[in-house]
């Protein structure tokens, strides 16, 4: 009779290549018993990624709406401009130098000069057809202009009101003016939308991991009578864990995949369907779908889920 | 090899499940544990197979203090005791031949070794040509039979057996005692409960009485 009872594995320490082709035999006993166990409970699996693709679902195309506003916002925040009314007789030096006076500023991102010429051109085609009402305009009464655009870090109104005030005091500018109001208003906006945004993401994904947690839950409890077992017969509480933490990651991953796959369902199907029809109430903006590097997260999140809830799943519901 | 002192054992209501049992099995032994329902006979075997510790008193397994090493370790000692029960506690979704491997799998043997041990021990108990079948199609002789083939294949030195032959008839039952016997013979030490007087009188073994938890003689 061989087997020790002193609660020791055996006297001394094992050699290394047996240590190793134990680990190998116990890594190949998890994917053989995670296998047999998909095949063995179909029914439950298909439910539990059913589950967890819903309960991902929602954060996802909480996520989705959230990128593309916040796309909106950026390029709306492009729109972020000062504009330095020049005097008339600036020479071309004194006008060159002036832009590289603008353009040395930090928060400056690029500078846009607009002659005098263009100003009238732009001022008539935003008439269209009434074009002609310019035609009695003696001289040009629009002065050149300097379009100043800032860097997206600095676009928020403390920072614009201090580079206005800057290009106010340069020799040559007339006036300068940007869209206050707005900019503060739209700067709030963003704030919220942020803010917002990550709490309830959040909220979002604490829900997930609760509902992810209770389906293993189920399962765990579904099996007591195999655990309980497993446990007599001297199997330690890490072997009985590791095929369901590897089970609630691959649950994790299908259910994420069908999350998104979901979703991109039905981001084609609006494009297709709807965006024609609203086209033109968003503008120039393009609705798009997550970038890869999104998708990739939100499938690490699901795996990432799946082996928490995995990992969770005996609580007190199971005897040790 | 078991040795009890003064232990104890409460679930928390009612009476004490055990009072104040002290006693002593000696390596190589077979003993019998009679007594009626309720007499403490179960609790006895699962303090032995660490399912519960003793409320009181100190129950060693070949010295080890059992209610004082970690949970940690208890997986191992378990692996040092086989349990056999009256129903059989067989895993209805796997082959005989997988139930029977179970205990080697938790230790991290390679699955050639252990098919080849699982069918020496099969062939012990008669059941070689079983191998692919489910317990459900089994009759409960032959489930028995599983069990106690699971209980010993990793060759423990103690074998504990609750009732085994409580759900057989009793020409089954003596099948039964003599596998344990057999294997009895091969080195173990044996601990098997039972209320079943004919065993006791028909097969001359060692006999502890419990009564209402306490050990009567």
């Amino acid at each position: 009779m061989k087997t020790l009872v002193s609660g020791e594995k055996r006297p001394g320490p094992v050699p290394i290549h047996e240590r190793v082709s134990m680990l190998t035999a116990r890594i190949t006993y998890i994917f053989r018993k995670v296998l047999r166990n998909f095949g063995a409970y179909p029914m439950v699996h298909f439910l539990a990624v059913m589950t967890i693709g819903i309960s991902l679902f929602i954060p996802s195309a909480y996520l989705f709406v959230y990128y593309n506003l916040t796309g909106l916002l950026t390029k709306f925040g492009e729109e972020v401009h000062i504009s330095a009314y020049l005097s008339d007789f600036l020479s071309d030096d004194a006008t060159d130098a002036l832009m590289a006076q603008i353009l040395d500023i930090k928060e400056v991102d690029r500078v846009e000069y607009i002659t005098k010429d263009d100003a009238l051109m732009y001022l008539s085609e935003s008439f269209g057809g009434q074009a002609d009402v310019l035609e009695g305009l003696e001289g040009n009464p629009l002065p050149a202009s300097m379009e100043v655009m800032l860097k997206e870090e600095f676009r928020t109104p403390d920072d614009v009101s201090l580079v206005a005030s800057k290009i106010e005091r340069m020799n040559g500018v007339e006036d300068v003016i940007f869209a206050q109001e707005w900019l503060a208003r739209f700067h709030e906006a963003v704030k919220i939308v942020r803010i917002g945004g990550i709490a309830v993401a959040i909220i979002l994904a604490l829900a997930a991991v609760a509902i992810i947690s209770n389906t293993i839950r189920l399962i765990v409890f579904a099996r007591k009578d195999e655990i309980e077992i497993m446990r007599l017969v001297g199997a330690t509480r890490l072997f009985i864990k590791a095929p369901l933490v590897v089970e609630g990651m691959i649950q994790g991953a299908l259910g994420a995949a069908l999350a998104v796959g979901a979703l991109w369902g039905l981001y084609q199907l609006f494009m297709e369907q709807y965006y024609s029809e609203f086209g033109l109430f968003f503008g120039a903006v393009d609705i798009v779908f997550f970038p890869n590097t999104i998708l990739l997260s939100i499938l690490l999140g699901g795996v990432l889920l799946g082996m928490l809830g995995g990992l969770f799943s005996f609580g007190r519901s199971i005897r040790v | 090899m078991i040795r009890l002192h003064h232990v104890y054992k409460n679930y928390g209501m009612g009476p004490d499940a055990l009072s104040d049992v002290s006693l002593h099995v000696e390596e190589g032994e077979f003993v019998f544990v009679t007594g009626p329902s309720g007499a403490g006979k179960s609790t006895l075997l699962k303090l032995l197979f660490l399912a519960e510790r003793p409320t009181k008193g100190q129950v060693f397994i070949n010295g080890v203090n059992v209610g004082s090493i970690s949970r940690r370790k208890v997986p191992y000692l378990r692996r040092a005791v086989g349990v056999v029960f009256q129903d059989f506690k067989l895993l209805p979704s796997l082959t005989v031949l997988d139930n029977v491997s179970f205990p080697l799998e938790v230790t991290g043997m390679g699955r050639r070794e252990i098919v080849k041990r699982v069918r020496r021990v099969l062939k012990f108990v008669g059941l070689e040509d079983r191998e692919r079948a489910y317990p459900l199609e089994l009759s409960g002789g032959e489930q028995q039979r599983v069990a106690i083939a699971r209980s010993v294949v990793n060759e423990p030195p103690i074998l504990l057996a609750d009732e085994p032959t409580g759900n057989l008839d009793s020409e089954l039952t003596l099948d039964i005692i003599r596998l344990m016997e057999y294997i009895h013979e091969r080195g173990a030490t044996v601990l098997m409960t039972t209320h079943n007087k004919d065993i006791v009188e028909r097969f001359h073994k060692r006999v502890l009485s419990l009564r209402a938890g306490r050990i009567v003689s």
